[in-house]
């Protein structure tokens, strides 16, 4: 079998007393997209910041392409690009300057590239403009931009369609099956917008209250029914 | 490392804050230029003389009549007694304590700000390099990149020390500038006296020395550049723990004042001189004036400013490599 790109083992992430995460594991297929469902307070997005070395857990381990979050962070991130929740960008500088930013921290990242990713958001005309005058939809295509700069195997979503119109979320979603079927890029998104995740997951993770209760493909799940319906049977058990 | 430097400059630079820096400190300058020559001409007219030593010998006079008052307290009658041993050791010596020109309005100024001014500079640069990241969100792009912590937490400390050294560089260009429109260019090499020594509230000029102007203001900007250093750092480790920029300026804004505000009557409190903030006003060793606290000397005051600094600069090293974050 081939090597998991994100492998969850046993992790648990308490704050004080709180338990967070309750000793989650699973793991994703490379080329794979994945959502990450649960309802507000479920914990999707402290397994989010775990996941991007933004936290630590409290027990358990989180591997990346191999490598170990935690022993190997470098080898770990380099083949990630995430949002986590809000695009949050350097509102002062301009868009150019705020991807030039992270460019410098990658290493691996070109002039060409820089100009094929800024043609792929649609934000050509509006780059050299500050952030600060930037819609929403812009700045959420900002963050896209930054994310998939360096051509990361895994690119982490925390609520992505947030603030896009819905011609932007249509053409969010072919590109990410596309670099997911196409290059082999695996995708993890986290959304309770459950129509929306119908439509651009292979397979799914349903979490509630920090444990898992559920790990499906999709195509079982819409077999007899809409995911609407199968979510809301399995979180009221 | 140039890297992330150069990453931390542009946003550094994108913020604005030098050039808000800057035209506060010009500001200032010609605010206390514009003082300095009326206070001059007031001078000049009360005396009708231009001869330096006619008015040094007037304030030498005024000085012993306000001595002369009853309702004046211990401190403020040995800080003043000193004063005039100063002057007095100038007038013996036939040299000039305020050689009109540029470089001498700069000695003043640099000796003034010192404590309070360029502290509070300082602390508007340095109090949000970490945490408007964090308020702004932005950390959590910043520390998703294959780049470890400590190297980003660097990056940011090298970008702070480099923008220290330009504030003290530009206050001293632009003070130079301001001041030599009204006051001349000249004066670079006019004797200054240093090297007073305060024991049990007499001045001992036993070990005096006389040394040209430019040499004087080397170490005092030097001075200034160390404690503009330590308060930054200080700053720093603020920036690190609170995530609020607001907090962070208002925690460090509070032990600045609460220094000036303690120099002026710890002298019976004797472990405040270990408080950073009493030893902040470090030029006043060259020029020798009684110290807040009796026994604290400029290694002292170097040795406590030091220790404060490292550990601040442990600390932030310590917390922002381990810290979760929201």
């Amino acid at each position: 079998m081939e090597r998991a790109t994100v492998q969850f083992d046993k992790v648990t992430k308490k704050i004080g007393k709180k338990t967070i995460i309750d000793e989650i594991s699973f793991s994703i297929a490379p080329g794979e997209v994945f959502g990450l469902l649960g309802p507000n307070g479920a914990g999707k997005t402290t397994a989010l910041r775990m996941l991007t070395g933004l936290m630590k857990p409290t027990k358990g381990d989180i591997r990346l392409c191999g490598y170990s979050i935690q022993k190997d962070f470098e080898k770990a991130i380099q083949h990630v690009g995430a949002i986590i929740e809000n695009p949050d960008l350097y509102s002062y500088l301009t868009g150019y300057q705020n991807l030039i930013h992270f460019a410098r921290m990658s290493g691996k990242v070109n002039k060409e590239r820089l100009t094929e990713i800024i043609a792929l958001v649609g934000l050509a005309e509006a780059i050299n403009d500050k952030v600060k005058t930037y819609s929403l939809g812009m700045r959420q295509r900002l963050g896209l931009a930054q994310a998939l700069l360096h051509s990361p195997s895994l690119v982490v979503l925390d609520e992505p369609t947030n603030g896009l119109d819905p011609a932007g979320i249509g053409e969010l979603r072919q590109y990410l099956k596309k670099i997911a079927h196409d290059e082999g890029v695996t995708v993890l998104v986290s959304s309770h917008l459950l129509s929306e995740m119908e439509l651009l997951c292979d397979g799914i993770a349903i979490i509630q209250k920090g444990k898992i209760l559920q790990i499906q493909k999709m195509q079982d799940i819409v077999k007899n029914s809409t995911l609407e319906e199968h979510f809301l049977e399995v979180t009221d058990r | 490392m140039i890297n992330l430097v150069f990453n931390e400059i542009t946003k550094l630079l994108g913020k604005r804050r030098l050039l808000v820096v800057t035209l506060i400190m010009a500001m200032l300058m010609a605010v206390f230029t514009y003082a300095q020559a009326k206070e001059i001409e007031r001078t000049r007219e009360r005396l009708g003389t231009e001869d330096w030593r006619t008015t040094l010998q007037q304030q030498i006079i005024d000085t012993q009549n306000r001595l002369g008052s009853t309702r004046i307290s211990d401190e403020w009658r040995q800080t003043l007694q000193i004063r005039i041993a100063q002057q007095q050791y100038y007038l013996d010596n036939d040299i000039n304590p305020a050689e009109p020109g540029a470089p001498t309005f700069l000695r003043g100024f640099i000796e003034n700000s010192v404590q309070l001014l360029l502290p509070l500079m300082v602390m508007v640069i340095a109090a949000d390099l970490v945490s408007s990241e964090k308020s702004l969100g932005t950390i959590k792009l910043l520390l998703t990149r294959p780049v470890k912590r400590w190297r980003i937490l660097l990056s940011k400390y090298i970008t702070l020390i480099l923008a220290v050294s330009f504030i003290i560089f530009i206050f001293g260009l632009l003070g130079y500038l301001i001041s030599g429109l009204v006051f001349g260019y000249k004066g670079w090499m006019a004797p200054v006296i240093s090297g007073f020594v305060v024991q049990g509230g007499e001045l001992d000029t036993a070990s005096t020395f006389i040394i040209p102007q430019w040499q004087y203001l080397l170490m005092a900007f030097g001075l200034a550049w160390f404690v503009s250093i330590v308060v930054g750092t200080l700053s720093f480790l603020l920036s690190v723990l609170v995530r609020s920029t607001a907090a962070g300026m208002g925690i460090m804004l509070a032990a600045l004042i609460s220094g000036t505000i303690l120099s002026n009557m710890v002298s019976s409190w004797e472990a405040a001189k270990y408080l950073f903030m009493v030893n902040l006003n470090i030029t006043s060793y060259l020029t020798g004036q009684s110290p807040p606290i009796e026994g604290m000397t400029l290694g002292f005051s170097v040795t406590i400013l030091t220790i404060w600094a490292a550990v601040a600069l442990f600390l932030s090293f310590f917390v922002f490599t381990r810290q979760d974050v929201y």
